[in-house]
C-alpha cells in the first residue's frame, strides 16, 4: 500500500452565524495515499465544498475550522500560520472549482492567469509565460497561444475549466482537490474534462479529490469513496466494494437513484424527504428520519463510525450491532 | 473605439438639445421680463417695445429658441441682457475658477475617500471601520451653506488663517474646498469600501488564494484591481454634479465661478447667460459620462466588448 500523502482526522467546521453556530463538518476523517483518486459525494450542503476548503484552510467567513487535523506530508496544516499555509497553496495542493465562469479573474488574460501561477516559483516572466502556454497545451486547449490572449469571458465553458486546471497544476502539486469540475459543463465537456483529470493525475502522479454529488462521476474515476450526510461521512471503502455492497440505507438509495436499464424502461427513484437543516439536527443518527430501515436507537444516539477493515468505515446502527453480524 | 466615441457625442448632442429645448420653455414660464430687471421703470412704453424688439424678444419663443440655437451652432451664446457682454466671453473666464474648485475638490475627495475606504474594508467589522463609516455619515449630513459660514466663522473670523471670500490666491480655495469635500467623503468612502467587501466574495479571489498568491498579492492584484473600476468610473459620474452643486458654495465665498455668474444671471433675469451656463453644464456632463465610459473600457475587457459590439 502506497504512503498516506494526506490524513484528515476528526475535522470540524463550524459557522457562526446569528442563528447560532453551525456545525457544517462533524468529526469528519479520511485519507489519500499517493497517486489515488478519493471522491467524496453527497447532497448539497452536506459539508463536501467545506471539508475540501478546509484542506487549503480557505474556509470563507464566518466559517472555521474548530477542530481535527490535517495532516499533509507529516505536517499537520493546521498548526502553520498563514506564511507558511501559502508555501502548500498551489505548490503542493491545489483546486479547481466549480464555474469557471467565476473562478477566473475577468481583467487579466487567460495565459497570464497560469503565468501568475508559475512566476510564484521564482521563474522570469519570459520563461513563465512558456511555461504557461506549455501547460495550456497539456490540458489540451485548442489553439493555446491564442487563448492564452484571451480574456476569460471570450473562451467557452470547457476552455476555461482547461485553463483552470492548468492554472492549478502549473506548479505540479501533488494533490489536487475538483469541486464538482464539471457540474457547470455541458455533458459532452464534462467526460472530456474527467478525461482530462485522469490522464493528468497518471503523467504528473497527483493525487486527486473530487467532490461531486454524480455517481457516474465516482464511478468513472475514482479509486475510493466517501458519502457525506449532514456534515460527516457515513460510508467510506473502495468504488467498487461500495457500489456492489453499499452498507448505509443513504449509499443504497443513492445507488438506487442513479438511472438505469434501456432507456424506455428507465425509473428514477427518489430519496423520500429533504437534507436536514445543519444547524438543527434532528436527535440520533441524522439521516434517520429519511431511512426507511431505522431501529428504535436510531432516533436517540448517533452512530460510532466502524472500520469493517482497512479503508471501509460506516457510520450506521445497522452496521456492527448485533444484528448485522447475526445476518 | 472611436466609432463608438463619436457616437456617443451625437447622442450626447441630442441630449443638450433636448435639455436646452426644456430650459428655454422653464424660462418661458418664469414670471417678469428681463427689459423690465435693467431698463429704468420711467421708460416711456414704446422705448420698451423698441428694447424688446431689438433683444427679440418680442417673437414667438420657438422662434427665439431657433434663432439662438442657430447662434449656438455658430459659436454665438448671445450676449448678456444686463451687462452687454458676450455670454461665450463670460462663461470662458468663470469656467477655470469652477473647473479649479470643483475639479481639485473632486481629487482631494478621492484622495481621502478612496484610501479610508480601503482601510474599513480591509478592516471590516472592527471599531476603525465603524468609527470610519460613522464619521463620515455624519459629515455627509451637514448642509452645506451651514457648513460654509461655520468655517468662515472658525478660520476667518475667529482664528484670521484663511482669507473669508472672494478668490485671492491658493488659501483662497482651502474653505470652499473643505466644505464640498468633507461631505463627499462618505460617499467615496461607502461606495470603495463595498466595492472591495464585494469583490473580495468573488469566487475568482478564492482561486487567487487557491494558486498560492500571499495575501497580500491578492489583495492587491485581484481585489483592488478589480474593485477600483467601479470606484474609478464614479470620479467622472461625480464630477458633474459636483459642478452644478457648487452653485451655492461660490456664492456663500463669492468665488467667481460660473455658479455666481449663473446666480447672478437668474436675479436679473439675464436669460442668454442663464442659457449659456446650462449648456455648460450639460455638455460638460455629456462628456464626463463618455470619459467614464471609455475609462471603464480600458479597465474592464468584459465593458470593452460591449463597447465593441456597439459599434456593429
Amino acid at each position: 500500500m502506497a504512503a498516506k500523502l494526506l490524513e484528515v482526522s476528526g475535522l470540524e467546521v463550524q459557522f457562526d452565524t446569528s442563528s447560532g453556530p453551525v456545525r457544517a463538518v462533524r468529526g469528519v476523517s479520511f485519507d489519500i495515499a499517493e497517486g489515488e483518486v478519493l471522491a467524496l459525494v453527497g447532497e448539497s450542503g452536506c459539508g463536501k465544498s467545506t471539508t475540501a476548503l478546509s484542506i487549503l484552510r480557505l474556509v470563507p467567513r464566518p466559517g472555521e475550522i474548530t477542530g481535527g487535523r490535517i495532516v499533509f506530508d507529516g505536517v499537520n496544516l493546521l498548526d502553520l500560520d498563514e506564511c507558511s499555509m501559502t508555501q502548500y497553496r498551489g505548490k503542493q495542493i491545489s483546486m479547481i472549482f466549480q464555474n469557471p465562469l467565476v473562478a477566473l479573474n475577468p481583467v487579466y488574460r487567460s495565459g497570464f492567469q497560469v503565468q501568475e501561477a508559475v512566476m510564484l516559483d521564482k521563474v522570469p516572466p519570459d520563461r513563465a509565460w512558456r511555461a504557461a502556454l506549455n501547460v495550456l497545451k497539456q490540458v489540451r486547449l485548442p489553439d493555446p497561444e491564442d487563448r492564452a490572449r484571451s480574456y476569460p469571458h471570450e473562451l467557452s465553458g470547457g476552455m476555461r475549466q482547461r485553463v483552470m486546471i492548468g492554472m492549478m497544476i502549473s506548479r505540479f502539486p501533488r494533490l489536487l482537490i475538483a469541486d464538482e469540475p464539471t457540474t457547470a459543463l455541458d455533458v459532452t465537456i464534462q467526460a472530456q474534462i474527467l478525461d482530462l483529470l485522469d490522464d493528468l493525475r497518471h503523467e504528473k502522479r497527483m493525487s486527486l479529490l473530487i467532490i461531486t454529488h454524480d455517481l457516474g462521476v465516482v464511478a468513472d474515476i475514482a479509486d475510493r469513496v466517501g458519502v457525506m450526510y449532514a456534515g460527516a461521512l457515513v460510508e467510506t471503502g473502495d468504488v467498487t466494494e461500495v457500489f456492489e455492497k453499499p452498507l448505509h440505507p443513504y449509499t443504497q438509495l443513492l445507488l438506487k437513484a442513479l438511472p438505469r436499464g434501456p432507456k424506455n424502461e428507465l425509473r428514477l427513484e427518489s430519496i423520500p424527504g429533504g437534507v436536514p437543516n445543519l444547524s438543527n439536527l434532528p436527535p440520533g443518527c441524522p439521516f434517520h428520519p429519511r431511512c426507511q430501515r431505522r431501529l428504535d436507537i436510531c432516533s436517540k444516539v448517533e452512530p460510532e463510525t466502524l472500520e469493517i477493515h482497512p479503508g471501509r468505515t460506516v457510520r450506521c446502527h445497522l452496521v456492527g450491532g448485533e444484528s448485522f453480524w447475526k445476518r | 473605439m472611436l466609432n463608438y466615441v463619436l457616437k456617443r457625442l451625437a447622442v450626447g448632442v441630442l441630449v443638450i438639445i433636448s435639455a436646452s429645448i426644456v430650459l428655454f420653455s422653464i424660462m418661458q414660464l418664469m414670471p417678469g421680463d428681463p427689459i423690465r430687471m435693467v431698463a429704468d421703470p420711467r421708460l416711456p412704453p414704446h422705448r420698451i417695445e423698441e428694447l424688446k424688439r431689438a433683444w427679440g424678444l418680442d417673437k414667438p419663443a420657438y422662434v427665439q429658441y431657433l434663432y439662438w440655437m442657430k447662434n449656438l451652432l455658430r459659436g454665438d451664446m448671445g450676449t448678456s441682457i444686463a451687462t452687454g457682454q458676450p455670454v461665450g466671453y463670460l462663461i470662458a473666464s468663470r469656467l477655470p475658477y469652477t473647473l479649479l474648485l470643483a475639479g481639485t475638490a473632486m481629487v482631494v475627495r478621492y484622495l481621502i475617500g478612496v484610501p479610508l475606504g480601503l482601510i474599513a474594508a480591509l478592516r471590516q467589522g472592527t471599531k476603525l471601520d465603524r468609527l470610519l463609516v460613522m464619521a463620515t455619515t455624519m459629515l455627509m449630513m451637514i448642509p452645506g451653506y451651514w457648513f460654509a459660514i461655520l468655517l468662515m466663522m472658525v478660520f476667518a473670523i475667529k482664528l484670521r488663517w484663511l482669507p473669508i471670500s472672494g478668490f485671492q490666491g491658493p488659501a483662497s480655495l482651502v474653505l470652499p474646498l473643505m466644505t464640498m469635500v468633507l461631505p463627499g467623503i462618505g460617499g467615496t468612502l461607502r461606495v470603495t469600501r463595498s466595492e472591495v467587501l464585494d469583490t473580495a466574495r468573488e469566487p475568482f479571489v478564492l482561486t487567487a488564494h487557491a494558486k498560492g498568491l500571499s495575501a497580500r498579492a491578492v489583495q492587491v492584484y485581484h481585489i483592488l484591481r478589480n474593485a477600483l473600476i467601479p470606484v474609478t468610473v464614479s470620479f467622472f459620474l461625480n464630477l458633474p454634479w459636483l459642478i452644478s452643486g457648487s452653485v451655492i458654495i461660490e456664492n456663500v465665498f463669492a468665488w467667481p465661478g460660473m455658479g455666481r455668474l449663473v446666480w447672478g444671471a437668474i436675479q436679473s433675469q439675464d436669460l442668454p447667460v442663464v442659457q449659456g451656463v446650462f449648456v455648460m453644464i450639460t455638455a460638460l456632463t455629456v462628456v464626463c459620462n463618455i470619459v467614464g465610459d471609455i475609462v471603464a473600457g480600458l479597465l474592464d475587457p468584459r465593458i470593452r466588448v460591449e463597447i465593441e459590439e456597439a459599434r456593429e
